[in-house]
């Protein structure tokens, strides 16, 4: 019996490794380029590659060409709640110190050595695509795998000439608190939980945080189970194709590639992995971010929170 | 409730005078039994060593019973921190002693039933004792050896033991007094005998994947439970099909944002049990496991003692043992309670 | 986590004016080809000597004020446990002890900043045994100052980050000079009310009332109000991360365990004002004690030396408060107190009262509290 379900196991797994192989090839390509790519590409036309790691990490070394490109991606807004999405006019502003245009091809790296790190790329990502660039793809492994290849590095600070990026905000990529509050009650909306499992278990929480515990119903699939980083020492990689659709499958994320998917974290950093794990890679079409997160919702007490369990359990 | 025979004939089939006798009597059994059960719920604050023996005793309580007759206290951290300072009156038997490594399986079991009346005689351990077990009290993984010791002790016959809740990190906050004495006990009579219906061996976990009449609760940390970390000498990664995950962590009050490691109130624990699927039938028969059976060992604590689960059985060779065997399944990258 | 050095030394640093001077010259041991002869006498940290070691042959301009630095043994930390214990000595008890245990271990020579990770921080070199003149905040600053200082810039401990961290990029030394850390502490000064300290007013002197465009800035007396008053956010404070024992009564003591970290925003009166903190009004951070928080030492020093500690170890406990001063490094421009005159002006939960002591407080903490909430402004 059990070599009968390991061959059906096999199968299914071949079949989910091919269909995950062809989305990659259409989609997970473009938003993930690997150390040689990059290598190759520095110099193409339309590459500005911005560095999003800590700005000290900068001028110790960066990848010749690259633009530190510190932020702020995150801010606190009107109504005093922080790691918020900038106005647009400020990230546009931003943007085009960078020397980011309209057509640029943008390739953003973070230091690469802890799924953290990722994150803040993923981040820059959704910002991107969320003022409606789409031409924005991570460097896999970052700046920890650029050096693992031992490719060459420079102390030059870069001063781009200014870009002429114009963008407007995708509502659809964004989910504010009320959107939230409505989707909580309508069964058809899968909120993803990007922190990690004691997190939203609710046995831990971070200080900054009002309100243990995660939203009801919620799936968890962390943020830091989505790369290789410090597996044997290694930058932090993606994982597989395979493996990611294995994870969204055992999750519980539904097959259903149009299924509305909302992903949240602490403040909007892990939940924009979870948003370029699924959107970017996997295919999903309809991946918002809730941008003020578990910061924001844990402060409202008209926000219903579950602790001491699981988001998704099975009835016994 | 057992009556005698005369009930099979039905209530209103008896006679008058039989009816009120039996009243009488099933009064006085119901008397007894409700105050049994308010005992039971006295239980978290013991008068004497002797009187019923509570799972859990509090520093307050041991502070004002130190050197009780019969009573043996075990200290399970380790032979340089025992020495260094120790609650007065305690002996040491360091938790490495309690699963040592068994180089046939590869794995650590408990000790064989001569090793440990060996053992615990040479404590000072009668059959009579209340044994109080301690550990470091200060981190989740320090209240999995307490635990882990005092599922040992019962499984192997030694049914009248406590748990000293927050152990020496919270003696210790609390300024009692700690000594450097080391006891001479007068050999003791325990006998160990292993009772199987506490412990789980392969062949229970491999049956129970056909019948699947346990349910299988994974003790581990939730990132090994979904397979992205495992321990290094544990060969596979994931967890046996169909388990739940109740952290072994989760049951205590150590951690970022809390204190010592004191179990946490029945209230909170029945809620978790709740929330990671366990039925609320405390007759549903539950086979716990983690890597090599403390947490396990903790969980089967928690779970029969103070939760009241009354058919739990932890796994002694874990996955240490179970991941060895390549045909027996294991899941990866997935949660055991996702239904799709 | 890897990316940490250990003793690998790069070639180029042999080449450097200190690779120059030898490794034998600062780190002893012996030039010969046997291991064990070679490595006899050694040294680990060179300069860790009476405030710089063998650092005093060139920079003795630094290590003259340094062997009296706060960085380098804790003065005006040890002037705070002195204090409170007196007239009890540190060498009665265990403190001195415990102190070589814990407290110093943030103890910083010149080697722990500009060549290695701190000790605390376990060590290892920064960069292939270079010497860094201004080594990266992340692999120095932080392993010390790492929670409420660190934490607070980079905003992973309140609901933002440092405007100087988030949009300009500074890091700890382009406000903490190297001269405020070298300099040496004056005799008797406690550690929140350091001497030298920067001032916004260094790079910010428009913002000085009387002189400012902004109308908040004058309206309010010259060195009445800390600049943070105005432009920082919560905050942390030590209690509740870490235990403290409540003595009920002899006999009985409550043990009150860590829950979640005290999040607040407090002004209080500065009770020690100095040429570094001269405002009227700063913020105030709770940095508790209990009368019976080191109750435990008693025991251990009994069981460890045979004869018990004094019994009322912080005897001299109402001297100083356990409210004090508190650089918070959340600054923004913008700040729900700053919005609006009355979004202050009658707010008495910003303000440190008498409601926010507890029984059994230092009497000091009654000279941080305000008494008088300014009032709502009408207009």
């Amino acid at each position: 019996m059990n070599t009968y379900k390991v061959r059906l196991a096999a199968l299914f797994a071949a079949v989910i490794l091919i269909a995950g192989a062809s989305a990659a090839a259409a989609a997970g390509m473009q938003k993930l380029v690997s150390v040689d790519w990059l290598a190759r590409n520095l110099k193409a036309p339309n590459v500005v590659v911005l560095d999003v790691g800590a700005f000290t990490q900068y001028e110790r070394g960066h990848i010749p060409g690259a633009v530190k490109a510190f932020g702020p991606w995150q801010t606190m807004n009107g109504e005093f709640v922080g790691f918020m999405m900038p106005k647009v006019k400020d990230l546009v502003r931003m943007l085009r110190s960078y020397g980011v245009n309209n057509n640029s091809h943008v390739i953003l790296y973070d230091e690469g050595v802890t799924a953290q790190d990722t994150a803040k790329s993923a981040r820059a990502l959704w910002t991107l695509e969320a003022l409606g660039h789409d031409k924005v793809a991570i460097l896999d492994g970052g700046f920890a795998a650029w050096k693992q290849a031992k490719k060459s590095v420079s102390g030059e600070p870069v001063v781009p000439s200014p870009g002429n990026f114009r963008g407007r905000l995708i509502k659809s990529k964004l989910a504010t608190m009320n959107e939230v509050k409505k989707a909580l009650r309508s069964p058809g909306v899968v909120f993803v939980d990007d922190r990690l499992p004691e997190e939203d278990f609710g046995h831990e929480k971070k200080s900054y945080i009002k309100r243990f515990g995660h939203l009801p119903g919620s799936r968890l699939w962390p943020a830091d189970f989505m790369t290789n980083a410090g597996i044997e020492f290694s930058p932090s990689f993606m994982r597989d194709m395979s493996e990611l659709h294995q994870m969204a499958k055992g999750v519980g994320i539904p097959a259903d590639k149009n299924a509305e998917i909302i992903t949240y974290s602490n403040r909007g950093l892990q939940a924009a992995m979870g948003y370029f794990v699924l959107h970017d890679l996997l295919g999903y079409k309809n991946v918002k971010l809730f941008d003020g997160s578990i910061l924001e919702a844990a402060a409202d007490r008209s926000v219903p929170m579950k602790t001491n369990g699981w988001g998704y359990k099975r009835k016994m | 409730m057992t009556g005698p025979a005369r009930e099979d004939k039905g209530f209103f089939m008896q006679t008058r005078q039989t009816r009120r006798n039996f009243m009488k009597r099933n009064l006085i059994q119901s008397i007894i039994i409700a105050l049994l059960v308010a005992a039971t719920g006295l239980v978290s604050a013991p008068v004497t060593a002797k009187a019923g023996t509570a799972p859990l005793v509090s520093t307050e309580w041991l502070a004002g019973n130190l050197g009780a007759p019969g009573m043996v206290i075990i200290d399970v951290r380790t032979a340089a921190n025992y020495d260094f300072g120790h609650l007065p009156g305690a002996v040491s038997m360091p938790y490495s002693g309690w699963e040592p490594y068994n180089r046939k399986t590869r794995c650590q079991m408990m000790p064989s039933v001569a090793d440990l009346t060996a053992t615990l005689r040479s404590l000072g351990v009668n059959r009579s004792s209340h044994v109080i077990v301690y550990d470091a009290g200060n981190t989740a993984l320090d209240a999995t050896q307490g635990g882990a010791a005092v599922w040992i002790l019962e499984s192997m016959g030694q049914g009248n033991v406590s748990y000293l809740d927050g152990g020496f990190t919270k003696w210790t906050f609390e300024g009692r007094p700690i000594d450097k004495i080391k006891p001479a006990p007068k050999a003791g009579d325990f006998t160990a005998k292993l009772d199987p219906s506490k412990v789980a061996t392969l062949k229970d976990i491999i049956a129970n994947l056909k019948t699947k009449e346990a349910i299988f609760l994974d003790d581990r940390r939730a990132v090994e439970h979904f397979g992205i970390e495992k321990r290094p000498d544990v060969v596979r990664y994931g967890h046996i099909p169909g388990s739940l995950n109740f952290p072994a962590d989760f049951m205590t009050n150590a951690g970022i944002n809390r204190g010592p490691a004191t179990i946490r109130s029945k209230k909170e624990l029945e809620a978790m049990a709740e929330g990671v699927g366990l039925p609320m039938d405390k007759n549903r028969k539950i086979i716990v496991y983690c890597n090599s059976a403390q947490q396990a060992g903790m969980g089967y604590f928690v779970l029969r003692d103070i939760m009241g689960y009354r058919n739990v059985q932890a796994y002694d060779g874990s996955m240490l043992e179970y991941a060895q065997d390549k045909k027996l399944p294991l899941v990866r990258f997935a949660w055991g309670f996702v239904t799709e | 986590m890897r990316g940490r050095d250990t003793y690998g030394v790069d070639k180029d640093y042999v080449d450097s004016v200190h690779g120059k001077v030898g490794c034998i010259n600062c780190h002893k041991g012996k030039n010969v080809s046997d291991k064990d002869k070679a490595h006899e006498g050694l040294v680990k940290d060179p300069s860790e000597e009476d405030g710089g070691g063998v650092c005093r042959q060139c920079h003795s301009d630094i290590t003259s004020t340094y062997k009296n630095a706060m960085h380098y043994n804790l003065t005006g930390i040890k002037d705070i446990v002195g204090t409170i214990i007196s007239p009890h000595k540190m060498q009665d008890t265990l403190l001195p002890a415990a102190w070589k245990l814990d407290c110093a271990n943030c103890h910083a020579s010149c080697g722990s900043c500009h060549v290695a990770w701190p000790k605390v921080a376990e060590g290892g070199l920064l960069n292939r045994h270079r010497f860094e003149k201004n080594p990266p905040m992340e692999k120095t600053c932080y392993a010390c100052h790492g929670s409420r200082f660190a934490g607070e810039y980079m905003g992973l401990l309140g609901p933002s980050p440092d405007v100087h961290y988030e949009k300009y990029q500074m890091v700890c030394t382009d406000c903490h000079k190297g001269s405020e850390l070298h300099h040496t502490m004056p005799e008797g000064v406690k550690r929140y009310y350091a001497t030298v300290t920067p001032r916004c007013e260094q790079c910010h002197p428009d913002a000085v009332a009387g002189r400012s465009e902004v109308a908040m800035h004058n309206a309010h007396k010259k060195n009445e109000l800390a600049c943070t008053v105005c432009h920082a956010t919560e905050y942390f404070n030590c209690t509740n991360c870490h235990v403290s024992l409540d003595v009920k009564e002899a006999g009985n003591i409550k043990v009150i365990f860590p829950s979640d970290p005290l999040e607040t925003f407090k002004i209080g009166r500065n009770i020690d004002r100095s040429p570094g903190n001269p405002y009227a009004y700063n913020l105030v951070r709770h940095t508790p004690m209990k009368k019976d928080s080191l109750a435990s030492l008693r025991y251990f020093q009994a069981v460890l030396t045979g004869k018990p500690g004094p019994k009322d170890l912080i005897s001299n406990y109402d001297a100083l408060p356990t409210w004090n001063s508190a650089s918070i490094h959340t600054i923004q421009l913008k700040t729900r107190q700053n919005s609006s005159c009355n979004a202050c002006h009658g707010h008495k939960d910003l303000f440190l009262t008498k409601q926010d002591l507890e029984p059994g407080d230092p009497k000091a903490n009654l000279k941080v509290i305000v008494n008088k909430i300014p009032p709502r402004i009408r207009k």
